[in-house]
């Protein structure tokens, strides 16, 4: 079977790359769950009664998972020595470029739990995000043998970009990192304004 | 100068009316009970006072601020046990404590020490390092009562604060808010009404979201012809049920 035109074997730094970047995503499905789940619970009413605003209680639920995406980032580039991934030092680089789709995925994650149940968060967060942002961060499929509609929505999405700012930093090319960055940081900021603007919301509304 | 002060306060659920313009005046230092039966309107009240949900009109006022307007100034000074026990499962005894003091603004020193004081208080010492979820529900009670106490607040919301506990804690939680009485306000709901004739400065009966009486034990007692507040209680729900 030919391969496809613009088609070529993908490094296993770029594929490491690739699935570090998209690893993330999980963390929407945890932290939605966690939130919705806290909505109904007896605790969150009574740290409702605390001066705690509610960019604090993102904060709160955001800062953990940040955490977790370092190490998980980690054990992602640790685990592909196994399969032919030479570890160097820009992967410490590629852990941080990481952040800011982890932090995008958070904030997603923590929107649809101050919005739905926790089934509704699996739902959204654990099937629907997980695919289109796998389709989107165009990890298996090289952008060049797409359609232009699509490879410009691609484009102006923060997953490909973030794919693609991780490639650059565990591959040496430090200069692509933030053509690709700039467009991810926005989407993460705004998404985490935006949890906190709901979560206030549905705190005032209860 | 008065704690709360409701004013016409009222809340809809659709076509349900939970609270329908209440009108209180808790003094300060005082313990204050709302009695009623199931479903009367008394924890939809304490959830309007703490923030937790939005009048549907009417307002009312702790420590002379409004809870539309000043809520946070309000939260910093206020602490409620919710009716369900509260607690944070998966923290030891002695961490939820200090989480609740460190929310509360108090240094990592002083909320250390506080903890250490409630621990006594509340007979939580000797599982002070025990997770919350390993304590039985009675003990689960006692601590998301402590987790109340734990910051001074100047007002208190227990909501049926003694249901679980066995007749230990119960006498220890009596003399807990024996203590407070004149440093801080407490407002409190519950269904033993020797608690109330033992605790409650004064009293407000509610009755499907309306408050049909309110004074102290005495007065409800002369009001309604009756000697006991158990007979008073009676009398005035059942006549405007």
């Amino acid at each position: 079977m030919g391969a496809g035109p613009g088609a070529h074997a993908a490094s296993i730094t770029g594929l490491t790359a690739a699935v570090a970047t998209y690893a993330p995503v999980f963390l929407s499905l945890f932290a939605g769950m966690l939130l919705a789940r806290d909505r109904t619970s007896s605790f969150l009413s009574r740290l409702f009664v605390s001066p705690m605003t509610a960019a604090d209680f993102i904060l709160g639920y955001t800062a953990p998972m940040l955490a977790v995406s370092l190490v998980q980032s980690l054990i992602t580039f640790v685990c592909a020595g196994l399969f032919g991934y030479r570890p160097s030092v820009r992967l410490l680089f590629g852990v941080v470029v990481i952040l800011p789709m982890a932090l995008m995925c958070t904030a997603i994650g923590l929107l649809c739990g101050c919005l739905m149940s926790d089934r509704a968060v699996g739902g959204v967060c654990g099937a629907m995000l997980t695919t289109v942002s796998f389709i989107l961060s165009v990890v298996t499929v090289p952008v060049a043998v797409m359609g232009p509609a699509f490879r410009h929505v691609a484009q102006a999405l923060p997953f490909y970009n973030a794919t693609q700012a991780t490639i650059a930093a565990v591959g040496g090319g430090a200069g692509l990192v933030w053509p690709h960055l700039r467009i991810v940081c926005p989407y993460a900021l705004e998404c985490t304004v935006a949890a906190v603007g709901v979560f206030a919301w549905r705190r005032r509304e209860r | 100068m008065d704690a709360i002060r409701t004013v016409d306060l009222t809340k809809r659920y659709g076509d349900l009316v939970a609270v329908d313009k209440e009108n209180l005046v808790v003094e300060e230092g005082t313990v204050f009970a709302l009695l009623g039966v199931n479903g009367a309107g008394k924890t939809t009240t304490i959830s309007i006072l703490t923030g937790l949900t939005r009048p549907t009109s009417g307002d009312a006022y702790l420590l002379g601020k409004s809870i539309l307007a000043d809520g946070a100034w309000i939260r910093e000074r206020i602490n409620v046990a919710p009716q369900q026990t509260a607690v944070a499962e998966n923290l030891t005894v002695r961490e939820n404590l200090e989480l609740i003091a460190g929310i509360h603004g108090q240094p990592r020193r002083k909320a250390a020490a506080s903890a250490e004081r409630v621990l006594g208080e509340f007979g939580l010492a000797g599982v002070a390092r025990q997770r919350a979820k390993t304590l039985s529900g009675g003990m689960q009670r006692r601590l998301s009562i402590a987790m109340a106490l734990i910051t001074d607040p100047r007002i208190l919301f227990l909501d049926e604060p003694t249901v679980g506990l066995d007749v230990f804690a119960r006498r220890e939680l009596r003399d807990v808010i024996l203590s407070l009485k004149g440093k801080a306000t407490m407002l409190l709901t519950t269904h033993y009404l020797e608690e109330v004739e033992h605790l409650a400065d004064a009293v407000a009966v509610m009755v499907s979201g309306n408050v049909v009486a309110s004074g102290t034990v005495a007065d409800l007692e002369r009001r309604s012809g009756t000697d006991t507040l158990e007979d008073a209680f009676v009398k005035l729900v059942g006549g405007a049920r």
